[in-house]
């Protein structure tokens, strides 16, 4: 049963981090594109940067690695650790001012367009 | 249906070199165990057997991404071109999860507890998601997202006639159905 367990731990590690690495790689080569992530579209179709979805990517990739972190550290857990409330009331809000700002965008520009 | 001009690889070996891993490890277990009980041959055998399966499917799987069988171009798209910053949120916060669900199951051999904290996480990202395609859906224009571009007939023109203007709208390429946007 040992030899199992041992076995399960190599082939599921090696599945898990080649599917991570095949999605990096091609992110990294330019297959899967990242173009506009940072950037928003009027209802013009103009492209602009977009500071709402700026601070949601820092806030992603802040709470992921604290998350992966605090896991690889100490994995003798009974239970996934949890997230503090301060940072799921702050992660809502983060989607709340981009989802916002899409929404902006989308509905409330093109009314000021029209009344000009 | 498989087309049958394509050349074979050594892919197409994988479910038969799968079974054969699988067989093997049946008569390992049975002549390896013979002190144990029935029933924990049969556990360890099928423990083994889908373990086999699992690694060969997934294999399968990542050697058809890795090599662009499977398509992955579009994973981070929205409708309108550009990469969607909520499906990179969802997919990081997926990734992550899974890896430490993984390592903890690992490590203390049981099915951890899944906190409310990390549901309402999850929950947010996908809701998120949704209505961000919920907006883009209810404006065309964001979704159309196209660049359009005018040409001029000049096929069959009589000399003086009237140039005839056509309107194209060049869209991204997308080898899905485009629903899933």
């Amino acid at each position: 049963m040992d030899f199992l367990l041992k076995l399960t731990l190599l082939s599921g590690t090696a599945l898990l981090l080649g599917f991570a690495a095949v999605v990096v790689w091609q992110i990294v080569v330019g297959r899967i594109r990242l173009d506009g992530l940072l950037e928003t579209k009027d209802a013009a179709g103009r492209r602009s940067f977009s500071p709402a979805r700026l601070q949601l990517l820092i806030f992603t990739v802040v709470v992921a690695a604290r998350y992966l972190h605090a896991v690889v550290v100490n994995p003798h857990l009974d239970s996934l650790p949890s997230l503090p409330a301060g940072v799921i009331a702050a992660l809502g809000g983060s989607h709340a001012v981009y989802l916002g700002g899409k929404a902006f965008t989308s509905f409330i520009q093109p009314l000021f367009k029209n009344l000009e | 249906m498989s087309d049958p001009n394509r050349q074979r690889t050594w892919l197409d070996w994988t479910p038969l070199a799968s079974l054969f891993l699988a067989l093997l490890a049946v008569f390992i277990v049975y002549f390896t165990e013979s002190k144990s009980t029935p029933i924990d041959r049969l556990t360890l055998v099928v423990g083994y057997v889908i373990l086999i399966l699992l690694f060969f499917f997934g294999l399968m799987v990542l050697f058809a991404m890795a090599k662009g069988d499977i398509d992955l171009s579009l994973l981070l798209s929205e409708a309108g071109g550009g990469a969607s910053i909520s499906r990179f949120q969802l997919l990081l916060f997926t990734v992550v999860i899974a890896f430490s669900l993984f390592l903890i199951i690992i490590w203390t051999k049981k099915l951890p507890d899944v906190p409310a904290g990390i549901l309402t996480l999850l929950g947010i990202s996908a809701s998120t998601y949704a209505v961000s395609k919920g907006i883009q859906a209810s404006n065309p224009d964001m979704k159309k997202g196209g660049s359009e571009k005018t040409m001029t007939v000049k096929e069959n023109q009589a000399p003086g006639e009237a140039k005839a203007e056509v309107k194209v709208t060049e869209m991204p390429v997308n080898k899905d159905d485009g629903s899933k946007g």
